[in-house]
């Protein structure tokens, strides 16, 4: 529940911002025996300015207080400080959600090529509340794509979970469909046979293709992006506008630390209530 | 607990069922649409909306929003549960919802909840019907709050960026007088907090703090320091020269305190940075400059005075104004097996500092190093500098167990340190007086102990024997309390620690501090220097007062 520090976070990439982190230049290991030379040797001031530069300067309210000038009623007040109280129940009723870091799959696009993007952001995108109205457009250039692709990686084992991914995807892609009838949505998962009876009967222009990505790689054109799979008999490479990717639910640590705080294995907890 | 789509549906249920609900949650807001994840949808069916109105008509719920669970234990047959109610900043009965606030906030951030679709700014406004407008506040970025002094590691790297390198060192300096040394050695446990490294690799902080202060010695030759106006005229003794009785020193004369002497039993100030940190990971001479830079400010280092033996404790106390003992943590564990006092065992702690003080040392054959910390790695990679032919490493647990920096033990390994992992010690071979070996036992995990790592239980039948010229030990060290009487009223903790109150850091006898390894055990440099640094103000706070009940 700790919700300001998400995984999978999406950061623009500057193009004069590294994303590799400088390593510490050192002397050669043959050349450190029978001697006590210092190892490693300092940042050159380049390497220093452009490491320097990777910094995203992480702070939330300033305490510039603009806003406490403009609020006519006088509401903002900086000094009000936190307050403890005490509460006794006789249940404690733990709901803590999920937090959803990408599996890692191929070249994991996320973050790297801005028309990827996570199941999560399509959930919002499609939502009425979301940032786009229900609406999903391409981060790059706003407009609606055409040729989707869902990508999801399995771990063998875990069918539920995969079950559970795959559920969101492919009811992300009827939602969208709905939606924006021009889009052609292809789904590819190794284990799209866990849900072979419930899809049967899926709109037109949605496509399940049983097999696994090995590629992903942003085309010089638009920005869209090619993604090659091999599955039982095809090896294939085809482009998208926009690839979504699945991501795996975890737990979130508020259920290891509440379960601890009360001595209890928190895998042994009544699922009182499933999140649909 | 959790507001979410599952939190307001069990909400929700608790309320129609007729009970009394609490519900919690973190951030500002409550609910949130889900697509279904449990089955495939059909007919119009969409988003799940979450049941707010039950929530919104009853008046047996409270929904806490923007608060935490501070605590929760068992009580009468339920549970007793401690919130934190964070403050919002705003009151939320003068606020109209204007939400002019909302578009004058220069803060742009990650949208969290739009999975960084959007940014937004510092203020949320969402929730209103509940009156939780809220501005998102942190005393500090994630980095400086991981570091133990709180270094404002976001300044510093700006300036870094920007290229105002010596205001950069000036930032760093504020707080910790030893740029260059701890630039080197410090495992910045800030790059482990590091925001970045959720999406590709955190900022390398600890290099870009060495290349500000190397960049200094490049263009002049001593640091440029202006000596602190002095205000008072009171006595402070500090016993150790080590990062925290230097730190501490450094401030106390920021604070205007002219009277400051630090004895030192070594014969070089720099505590474990002189004796314990190999030449090859801390140059003498980069050392010797960073303290030159306190010196400057006008501390006084008085070296080879052993407080305990060349000079009585309670002489010093009775001659000075505020004592401080940061003798740090010097005195080797051991291994408790038999044979450990033969001449060819060596304490790897003293083993270093006879190294730094240039004294004649084993430098061939075998070396076998017990202990899997960073001093056994720093033994280790000494000994393939001093001609050792083999080294190799015993560790009780496994890699992944080992406290030593994971850079620390590929360096080691790169260098031609073997390890060797679930092994433990149980006597030392000796033939004719001299070693010839270690007896070990082989070990597996079990259940993990109080310190969460999985005790190590010995493994019946699989004794050995490693062959070995020179054993060295390094498993830990814990204070020396030898320079204080055991009647002078001191209390010790676990391990030989002296006891602090946590605040003031004032021990049990009047006017008497303490910081450092000496309180906290065998920690690291950058959490000595935080503590030498609380220590000076409290010991700042105690002489202000002492003045005012006692004037001059």
């Amino acid at each position: 529940m700790t919700l300001y520090e998400k995984k999978g976070r999406y950061i623009i990439d500057f193009p004069d911002i590294p994303t590799k982190r400088a390593q510490m230049p050192e002397i050669p290991v043959n050349r450190r025996k029978h001697n006590f030379d210092e190892v490693e040797t300092g940042f050159t001031q380049d390497l220093a300015v452009s490491e320097a530069k990777r910094c995203l300067g992480c702070r939330r309210c300033l305490g510039c207080a603009l806003c406490w000038a403009e609020c006519k009623p006088g509401a903002i007040e900086f000094g009000r400080s936190d307050y403890l109280e005490t509460v006794n129940v006789d249940r404690v009723i733990l709901t803590p959600g999920l937090e959803q870091p990408t599996r890692p799959i191929p070249d994991d696009p996320t973050g790297r090529y801005c028309n990827a993007i996570t199941d999560l952001q399509v959930e919002r995108m499609l939502a009425g509340t979301g940032p786009t109205s229900g609406w999903i457009i391409r981060p790059y250039d706003g407009e609606i794509p055409e040729r989707i692709a869902f990508v999801q990686t399995v771990i063998p084992g875990e069918e539920q979970l995969s079950k559970q991914m795959l559920t969101l995807g492919i009811n992300e892609a009827i939602i969208w469909k709905r939606r924006m009838d021009r889009a052609r949505l292809t789904l590819i998962s190794p284990a799209l046979h866990i849900l072979e009876e419930e899809t049967r009967d899926l709109p037109a222009g949605i496509d399940l293709v049983k097999a696994t990505v090995t590629s992903i790689v942003e085309t010089d054109r638009n920005h869209d992006i090619e993604v090659a799979y091999t599955g039982d008999d095809t090896e294939r490479a085809v482009t998208f506008g926009l690839v979504v990717v699945l991501t795996e639910p975890l737990q979130t640590p508020l259920v290891k630390t509440v379960a601890s705080k009360l001595g209890i294995d928190p895998s042994q907890a009544e699922p009182a209530l499933r999140v649909a | 607990m959790g507001g979410g789509l599952a939190g307001v549906r069990a909400a929700a249920a608790e309320v129609q069922g007729g009970n009394r609900v609490y519900f919690v949650e973190s951030s500002p807001g409550i609910g949130g649409e889900r697509i279904p994840r449990d089955r495939i949808v059909t007919g119009d069916e969409e988003f799940i909306l979450p049941p707010l109105a039950p929530l919104k008509a009853s008046a047996h719920v409270d929904v806490l929003t923007h608060t935490d669970v501070e605590q929760l234990v068992q009580a009468k047959g339920g549970y007793e549960v401690t919130l934190r109610r964070r403050s919002s900043r705003i009151n939320s009965e003068k606020c109209d919802d204007c939400r002019a606030c909302v578009q004058v906030c220069p803060v742009h951030m990650y949208d969290d909840y739009n999975e960084g679709l959007e940014w937004r700014s510092a203020i949320d406004f969402f929730n209103a019907s509940w009156g939780h407008v809220n501005i998102f506040h942190e005393q500090m970025p994630a980095c400086q709050k991981a570091c133990p002094i709180h270094l404002d590691v976001r300044a510093y790297t700006g300036q870094i960026a920007d290229g105002r390198f010596a205001e950069s060192l000036a930032t760093i300096r504020k707080k910790l007088p030893f740029p260059l040394s701890i630039g080197r050695l410090c495992p910045h446990p800030c790059e482990q907090a590091c925001n970045r490294g959720q999406r590709d690799e955190p900022i390398g902080i600890c290099g870009l703090k060495r290349f500000v202060a190397d960049h200094e010695t490049l263009r002049h030759e001593t640091p440029e320091v202006e000596p602190p106006k002095v205000r008072s005229e009171q006595k402070i003794a500090i016993i150790g020269a080590g990062p925290s009785g230097l730190t501490c020193a450094y401030h106390l004369a920021l604070l205007g305190y002219g009277n400051v002497t630090v004895f030192e039993a070594l014969p070089k100030p720099g505590g474990m940075l002189w004796a314990g940190i190999p030449e090859y990971r801390l140059p003498k001479a980069v050392l010797a400059r960073d303290i030159d830079f306190i010196v400057n400010h006008g501390v006084k280092i008085r070296t080879g005075v052993r407080v305990g033996k060349d000079l009585d404790f309670e002489t010093l106390r009775q001659e000075n104004d505020a004592l401080l003992i940061a003798v740090g943590a010097h005195q080797a564990m051991k291994l408790g097996i038999k044979n450990e006092n033969v001449p060819g065992v060596i304490e790897g702690i003293a083993f270093l500092r006879d190294v730094a003080l240039g004294n004649t040392v084993p430098h061939g054959g075998t070396a076998v190093i017990v202990g899997g910390g960073n001093v056994a790695i720093d033994v280790a990679r000494t000994c393939i500098r001093l001609g050792f032919e083999t080294v190799e490493v015993l560790y009780r647990r496994t890699r992944k167990e080992m406290p030593a920096s994971p850079w620390e033990i590929t360096a080691a390994e790169a260098e031609g340190v073997s390890f060797r992992f679930l092994v433990t010690p149980t006597e030392v071979v000796v033939k004719g007086g001299t070693v010839q070996g270690v007896r070990c036992v082989e070990m597996e995990l079990g259940p993990p102990d109080e310190s969460g790592r999985r005790r190590p239980l010995p493994l019946k039948g699989s004794c050995f024997t490693q062959n070995a010229d020179t054993i060295f030990t390094a498993i830990g060290q814990v204070p020396d309390a030898g320079l204080v009487a055991k009647t002078s009223g001191f209390n010790f903790g676990p391990k030989q620690r002296f006891q602090v109150n946590p605040d003031t850091f004032e021990t049990d006898v009047a006017g008497v501090f303490a910081s450092g390894d000496a309180v906290t055990g065998a920690d690291i440099a950058i959490r000595a220097c935080a503590t030498g640094k609380a220590a000076a103000e409290a010991i700042h706070r105690y002489l202000r007062g002492k003045l005012q009940h006692d004037p001059v």
